[in-house]
């Protein structure tokens, strides 16, 4: 008999909101997290929108000086969506076993420009120029670049740095991994505790992901790859699966989930906000950035996770869709949903939450596994906003402007990202 | 020269950037660990900022042997097996007045020296080094 893994905690900061709360009802409102940037000059920048998370003050969640400074804004982000999360569970910290407590966490790169102070780099950097060889001459940075380097630079830019400081918050002392991957660290840290429950290697973990796209050097490289939205108006964008849409929008945010073994969840008597029940990933092995036109890394994420749950394909009663809002990705996902679903697909309604919260990078699978637990408990899908025009290429039964009441036992949250790296996560009611 | 005040008013906003403490509880007998919460990662953080607000060098690693420096005398006069002979302990109380006599002894631990720090440590810090650059200098 298989162990079985259930969600007992829920922590999301995204550009809708601090808190499930917030979240769920400004989803529900089909009110959109985008903006003209506020915290990036606009005029400089390729693109003028983008969706930031507002209100955040991170000595609200954060009472440790040393992170609050060694850290910068999206680790900060992090550790207040893990302390939601957390608290949520209602943990007894100083009961549960915690080598048996583990954490598995999906990393963004970006956001370095908030706190590391670049400038610290500069004298270091210009002591190691080679001026003969016109090059950057790394002895050089050793010998005279370090010693004239902020000591703590290093520690500052740890890309693990969120998993040291929630490991220490509350003493994770089992199962853990930081996932770096483009988009799908949090959906795969999520399939990958919920292995980890499986196969018995721990009874109850923290799991999730956290990015910001919103760095100048984010912006200015998506944009070049042409994924980004020109548009100006911020009720316009994205448009998931619109024939007019025009790119994604680039986002910032942080989702994690305790999960628990199930018997271990019930002594406590948690409450049991639904069951991940299978957990499918796949590679493209295909473009860069560009998803297989087939959608193939997709389709057999999909299809893995349903045989993991060992549940028939027409028991999916929703999809959250990885819905990003370029044609290729889109249209490729379409494309592995028909081939998927064939005949059932026209009764599987479908939701892409990226409408409204913009792409939260890394962070995007785990806030909408977090999504998708919410539709399971309320019996209510978001709406997709901003669809309007019919794209041929993608006949989906949409859950458009409005809310769908609609109560659904099983709910399937897909995932893709750079690199061709392909999640989809299979959540149940429990 | 820059005075006494001047110093500690530098010395203290280097204290408050690293640490991220209150202004108000950076009095001159405050003790770096135990009042400032401060840890050894730390003292390379505010080490850092003294050398980048003062333009001096101090040793980033081994800042306690600072305080044992005197002239005639070797390491080994003052250190046995990483610890403080009888003749460091009185050599140290002499560079560290602020410091409670008591606390300084033979076989206290030289790598403990940090724990002695107190604000004003770090003023006196800055007054030998300004002192060795105009030297220097001169």
């Amino acid at each position: 008999m298989n162990r079985r893994a259930v969600i007992t905690g829920l922590g999301v900061i995204s550009p809708v909101g601090i808190g499930i709360e917030e979240n769920w009802k400004h989803l529900l409102e089909g009110t959109s997290g985008i903006e003209r940037f506020s915290r990036l000059n606009a005029e400089h920048l390729p693109v003028v929108l983008g969706a930031e998370v507002k209100n955040f003050n991170p000595k609200q969640f954060i009472t440790d000086k040393r992170a609050l400074r060694l850290s910068f804004l999206n680790v900060h982000l992090a550790l207040a969506a893990a302390k939601l999360a957390v608290d949520d569970a209602q943990i007894p910290l100083d009961r549960i076993d915690s080598t048996r407590f583990g954490a598995i966490i999906g990393s963004g790169g970006a956001g370095f420009d908030d706190g590391p102070d670049l400038e610290d780099l500069k004298e270091p950097i210009l002591r190691s120029w080679d001026e003969e060889k016109k090059k950057f001459d790394s002895s050089k940075f050793g010998a005279q670049g370090v010693p004239v380097a902020y000591p703590l630079y290093m520690l500052k830019c740890l890309p693990n740095t969120a998993f040291y400081y929630i490991s220490l918050f509350y003493n994770i002392q089992g199962e853990n991994d930081n996932i770096i991957s483009s988009y799908t660290g949090g959906s795969q840290a999520i399939g990958d505790a919920f292995r980890s429950i499986r196969r018995g290697d721990a009874d109850i973990l923290i799991a999730g992901g956290y990015d910001s796209l919103i760095t100048p050097n984010t912006i200015f490289s998506l944009h070049a790859l042409k994924m980004l939205s020109s548009q100006q108006d911020p009720a316009c964008a994205p448009r998931p699966f619109d024939s007019l849409r025009d790119g994604m929008i680039a986002g910032e945010g942080e989702g994690f989930v305790i999960m628990e073994e199930l018997a271990h969840a019930q002594k406590r008597g948690a409450h049991l906000y639904a069951e991940i029940s299978g957990y499918g990933n796949a590679s493209s092995a295909y473009h860069v950035y560009n998803p297989s036109p087939t959608g193939d890394g997709i389709r057999r994420a999909v299809l893995r996770a349903l045989q993991d749950a060992a549940c028939a394909a027409e028991s999916i009663d929703w999809v959250n869709a990885d819905g990003i809002a370029t044609q290729e990705s889109d249209r490729a996902e379409a494309h592995a949903l028909t081939s998927v679903f064939g005949e059932y697909l026209p009764r599987i309604p479908v939701s892409a939450t990226k409408s409204m919260t913009g792409h939260l990078g890394a962070a995007s699978g785990s806030v909408e596994a977090i999504y998708s637990i919410l539709a399971l408990q309320n019996g209510i899908l978001p709406p997709t906003i901003n669809y309007e025009h019919p794209d041929p290429g993608c006949a989906l039964d949409l859950v458009i402007q409005t809310p769908r009441e609609k109560k659904i036992n099983t709910a399937l949250t897909i995932n893709q990202g750079i690199g061709g790296q392909c999640t989809a996560l299979i959540l149940n009611v429990v | 020269m820059m005075d006494e005040k001047e110093i500690f008013e530098k010395v203290k906003k280097s204290i408050v950037d690293a640490l991220g403490s209150d202004e108000k509880d950076v009095r001159p007998e405050a003790l770096l660990f135990d009042d400032l919460g401060a840890e050894s990662l730390d003292l390379l953080d505010i080490i850092f900022r003294l050398e980048k607000a003062f333009t001096i060098k101090l040793p980033r690693t081994s800042i306690q042997k600072k305080f044992l420096a005197a002239e005639g005398l070797t390491e080994k006069d003052m250190i046995v097996d990483g610890a403080l002979t009888a003749l460091g302990a009185e050599k140290l109380r002499e560079k560290m007045p602020e410091v409670d006599r008591e606390r300084i002894h033979e076989g206290f631990h030289v790598d403990d020296i940090p724990l002695l720090f107190t604000v004003q440590t770090f003023v006196t810090m800055v007054k030998w080094a300004l002192a060795e650059k105009e030297m220097a200098g001169a």
